[in-house]
């Protein structure tokens, strides 16, 4: 006797109650077969990540059990007899079925929270794909530093006044929150941030920053 | 673009994790880049043992559709 796990996905595009029913058909080839399901896990009608027959969305359950061998043909097999599971997956359940499920309960800290170190990695594989100022505010921010040097050195040939590239600067910055969560937010602080970064600006660098 | 410095450590590890649910679709998002490729331990920090699960665990999930095996678009 061994713990396996099995994962399926139903086909979502019946009632409730067929669905249902092959997700108990499941359990009862388990135990029908000497097997015994020690936790089961109905994850309910999901997404799918790519449309499998043209389905774009499935109904996804999963069983630890400990079975005998032989238990696992017959799963195959029916899996294979009934088109309305699309997917299904089976594999060996290694160390203690018990422990992992308290385990489950632990969950990773998303790296977001912690100075995210894991979109600056992302970010460098994407650069070769060009939609740079689509990932989010982390990037944004990055980027305002040079922007606002660029800024600095323009007002500076405009106006070799050094407050005035101060002032500069600052209106920019706002304007660049203002962008980041004007797609919560809307798009009227944006605007009320406007009229102020014209004044003070270049023309160029404020189509720039719109982008 | 700012060079990451010191020591990076597995988050796995932090956690004290021993399997890797390949039906969670956060972590392994989180390890996988916008094209579906799983990312590298150099770059994530990932301990070996633990970047050998997390690389089963994606492999499963992009059986169950639950991460893609590719995609052109970002997510």
């Amino acid at each position: 006797m061994r713990f396996y796990e099995t994962t399926f996905i139903v086909n979502p595009q019946t009632d409730d109650a067929t669905i249902d029913n092959h997700v108990k058909d499941v359990a009862s080839v388990i135990t029908d077969n000497s097997g015994k399901i020690v936790h089961e896990d109905h994850m309910g009608t999901r997404r799918l990540a790519y449309p499998i027959n043209g389905l774009t969305q499935g109904y996804y359950a999963s069983f630890i059990f400990e079975a005998p061998t032989s238990v696992l043909p017959l799963l195959d097999r029916h899996f294979m007899l009934n088109e309305q599971y699309i997917r299904n997956l089976t594999v060996r359940f290694d160390g203690d079925p018990q422990k992992y499920l308290e385990e489950l309960s632990a969950v990773l800290i998303p790296r977001d929270t912690r100075g995210g170190r894991d979109d600056s990695s992302d970010r460098r594989y994407d650069r070769s794909r060009g939609h740079r100022s689509r990932y989010g505010s982390s990037d944004d921010s990055s980027r305002t530093p040079e922007k606002s040097d660029s800024a600095k050195a323009e007002a500076d040939k405009a106006e070799p006044d050094k407050a005035e590239a101060d002032k500069a600067e600052a209106p920019k910055a706002e304007a660049g929150k203002a962008e980041e969560s004007s797609d919560n937010a809307g798009s009227a602080e944006a605007k009320s941030n406007e009229p102020e970064a014209q004044s003070s600006e270049p023309e160029g660098t404020d189509s720039n920053d719109k982008e | 673009m700012a060079v990451v410095k010191g020591k990076k450590i597995c988050r796995f590890c932090e956690n004290k994790v021993n399997h890797v649910n390949y039906k969670d679709e956060r972590i392994l998002r989180r390890f996988t880049n916008e094209r579906g490729k799983i990312i590298p331990r150099r770059i994530t920090g990932n301990c070996a043992r633990h970047q050998r699960m997390l690389t089963t665990a994606i492999k499963r999930g992009r059986i169950l559709a639950i991460v893609a095996f590719e995609s052109e678009s970002y997510r």
